[in-house]
């Protein structure tokens, strides 16, 4: 059975809290991995990369660091991804931003998902390197699991 | 005169470039002063750790370009380990590289570059990209962007072993021989990168070179710096990105010096400046003059231009015929003795699309070597030949690019260094913004309209790669355009917010 839902962590492992997004797909990973209908996947700049990664599954999940959303370092939101002319993760000034992936997989008929859901979590240091998240950042991980899953309509941790 | 104004050059920029551009009394152009966000603590990260680790943490320093860090790295652990790989590695190593090299140059092309030509300099923003140029060049040619990603992206899964970032590479070697299966799947990828190759450059001549506005701004001076080119060629003079020795041409075409890697620290030092946190590397020998062009100046330019002047000519047949009309378009013969460079900017998107082409039938000749599936893929380092320090170097898509390191006697790391492809441009990237803004700023007078576009394309033609790894949401790499009067007040803001 080919999977049907992508969750997909964006993130620089080496950039403390820029890891975020890969930490909670991991996560999501061991949780909901064994499911034949999900795909967990990985990926290190988004753009047309992203919008590669997303083509051919119904729905997709997206997760990410955030800076300057106005929340606390920690802090989760969901994103709509029509009002995301402006990812920084899902761009780099070698790409396309992720709305223009969008728009160009539309037009030449790949087949995006259906819905896609961006969940971002507030970063606190995104310009040191390091391979540890803030303590902020990492106690959001638990809670950001969880609100994927839910959105998912899958067990949360709790629950299960 | 202005008065001098002074920059905090630690100011946070929250993930923005900013650009300041300050004006003297009579309202022209002073000085331009170009910032991106730092990454900090890069050698405290790395040092304590075996120095095997680098190939795979180098690799994710960079999204966008792993292939280029995991090849200096491994060939840096090469040098440090005392270990010359068999040809079948080296040509493994190599072969991944072009098809690497295939995508960037690509994905720079029609994505970020190509829009600035094929849709024009004023169309509107949301015209002026990717889509814009599928609409333009036709929906197809803009399916095999994606398809071109695609194959070239399974060959250098394939051959790489991981899908996002290499790890194939070795101190010795590599870890995957190729099967005759995957040979023959990458012998078809590279033809096809050929016929792509070609396509693209048919498209740059119908749609730029036949095109007078396009042609104006090629040629135009507003683009145009005169300094030093350097690239890596090998004992041909031909462009080789994964081998050979560094070479440097004057401004006038003269040969400048040739190095091999090892020695840079040599010939290559780096300017402090007290507004930017970013270095400015310029050739030792020529000395620092400032942010200015010439012979007696020692910036230097490391680019695809840059790497096709220092060249006498490709190593593969289609590629020389374009580098050929290339030079013959500027008034220049392909085969004087000591060429004179091109100096005109802008011809870097040009220049690219030629080391694509290269790339590709590059990639078809050591796809073809029946070498290539040789199990002889690894020598084993050998104690006795330690030496505890090893520089690796290859061309990045962005310019040449450096790995040193140095570790103590049980391979721990003590020192590293790494010059990124785009450090090498951080003054000719600082110049030709300033050229740009003198030219829509005259007297005070601030043209607006495309004002922000002509800025950002002095900057994309570099394909600069400056805290690339940094990319939360949200933002677009924004680029905030600040205009100050004499005194330091701004008159203007623009960016994209």
């Amino acid at each position: 059975m080919v999977a049907s839902t992508l969750i997909i962590g964006i993130g620089n492992p080496l950039l403390s809290d820029d890891r975020v997004g890969l930490v909670v797909a991991r996560t999501l990973a061991t949780a909901v991995g064994q499911i034949p209908e999900i795909a967990v996947g990985e990926l290190y700049h988004g753009g047309l990369a992203l919008m590669e990664a997303l083509a051919g599954y119904r729905r997709a999940v997206v997760i990410d660091a955030m800076s300057g959303s106005g929340l606390a370092a920690g802090g989760c939101r969901w994103l709509d991804p029509t009002a995301l002319t402006k990812a920084r993760h899902c761009a780099s000034s070698h790409d396309v931003d992720f709305a223009t992936a969008m728009r160009m997989a539309e037009l030449l008929g790949l087949t995006l998902p259906e819905e896609i859901a961006v969940f971002g979590i507030e970063a606190l240091e995104l310009a040191t390197f390091g391979e540890e998240l803030t303590p902020p950042v990492a106690a959001a991980v638990p809670q950001a699991v969880d609100a994927v899953l839910k959105y998912l309509g899958y067990p949360t941790r709790e629950a299960a | 005169m202005g008065s001098r104004i002074s920059i905090d050059p630690i100011t946070r920029l929250e993930g923005h470039g900013r650009i300041e551009i300050f004006l003297d009394d009579a309202g022209e152009v002073a000085e331009v002063y170009f910032q991106v966000p730092e990454l900090r603590g890069f050698e405290q990260f790395c040092l304590g750790r075996a120095v095997e680790e680098m190939p795979l943490i180098t690799s994710r320093i960079c999204g966008v370009c792993p292939e280029a860090h995991h090849l200096a790295a491994v060939k840096a652990l090469d040098a440090l380990f005392g270990v010359e790989p068999p040809p079948a590695a080296q040509k493994i190593r190599e072969l991944l590289y072009m098809a690497f090299f295939v995508t960037d140059h690509t994905t720079h092309f029609y994505a970020l570059g190509g829009p600035d030509f094929i849709v024009g300099p004023d169309a509107p923003p949301q015209e002026r990209n990717i889509l814009g140029v599928a609409r333009k060049v036709g929906l197809d040619l803009a399916g095999e962007v994606i398809g071109c990603r695609a194959r070239n992206h399974k060959v250098i899964a394939a051959l790489g072993g991981r899908g996002i970032h290499p790890v194939g590479g070795l101190p010795g070697g590599w870890s995957k021989p190729v099967t005759p299966e995957l040979q023959a799947e990458i012998v078809a990828t590279a033809r096809l990168n050929i016929v792509f190759a070609e396509r693209s450059l048919a498209v740059f001549d119908q749609l730029v070179l036949n095109n007078a506005i396009y042609r104006d701004l090629l040629f135009s001076d507003t683009y145009r710096h005169d300094t030093y080119s350097m690239g890596t060629v090998d004992a041909a003079g031909q462009p080789n990105f994964y081998d050979g020795k560094i070479r440097v041409v004057a401004p006038d075409g003269r040969p400048f010096v040739s190095y091999p890697a090892a020695a840079y620290a040599e010939h290559i030092a780096e300017r402090v400046e007290p507004w930017t946190y970013l270095k400015f590397p310029y050739l030792k020998a020529v000395g620092w003059q400032g942010l200015t062009d010439g012979n007696a100046s020692g910036v230097y330019c490391a680019t695809p231009l840059a790497r096709l002047n220092v060249a006498r000519r490709m190593a593969t047949p289609r590629a020389q015929r374009h580098f050929e009309a290339l030079y013959r378009c500027f008034g220049i013969d392909p085969d004087a003795e000591n060429r004179p460079p091109i100096h005109y900017r802008l011809a870097n998107h040009w220049a690219r699309l030629i080391e694509l082409l290269y790339a590709a039938e590059r990639m078809l000749e050591l796809a073809e070597d029946p070498e290539l599936t040789s199990r002889q893929i690894r020598l084993l380092p050998e104690a006795a030949n330690f030496r505890g320090e090893g520089v690796g170097s290859v061309e990045a898509p962005r310019g040449t690019l450096i790995h040193h390191y140095r570790t103590d006697a049980r391979g721990i790391l003590q020192q590293v260094n790494l010059i990124v492809g785009t450090t090498n441009n951080h003054a000719p990237i600082a110049m030709s913004i300033k050229r740009a803004a003198q030219q829509l700023i005259r007297g005070g007078q601030i043209v607006e309209e495309g004002l922000l576009n002509r800025i950002e394309m002095a900057f994309r033609l570099y394909d600069p790669c400056l805290s690339c790894a940094t990319h939360a949401l949200p933002g677009r790499m924004p680029l905030r355009v600040v205009i100050r009067d004499a005194s330091g007040q701004s008159l203007r803001e623009l960016g994209r917010s």
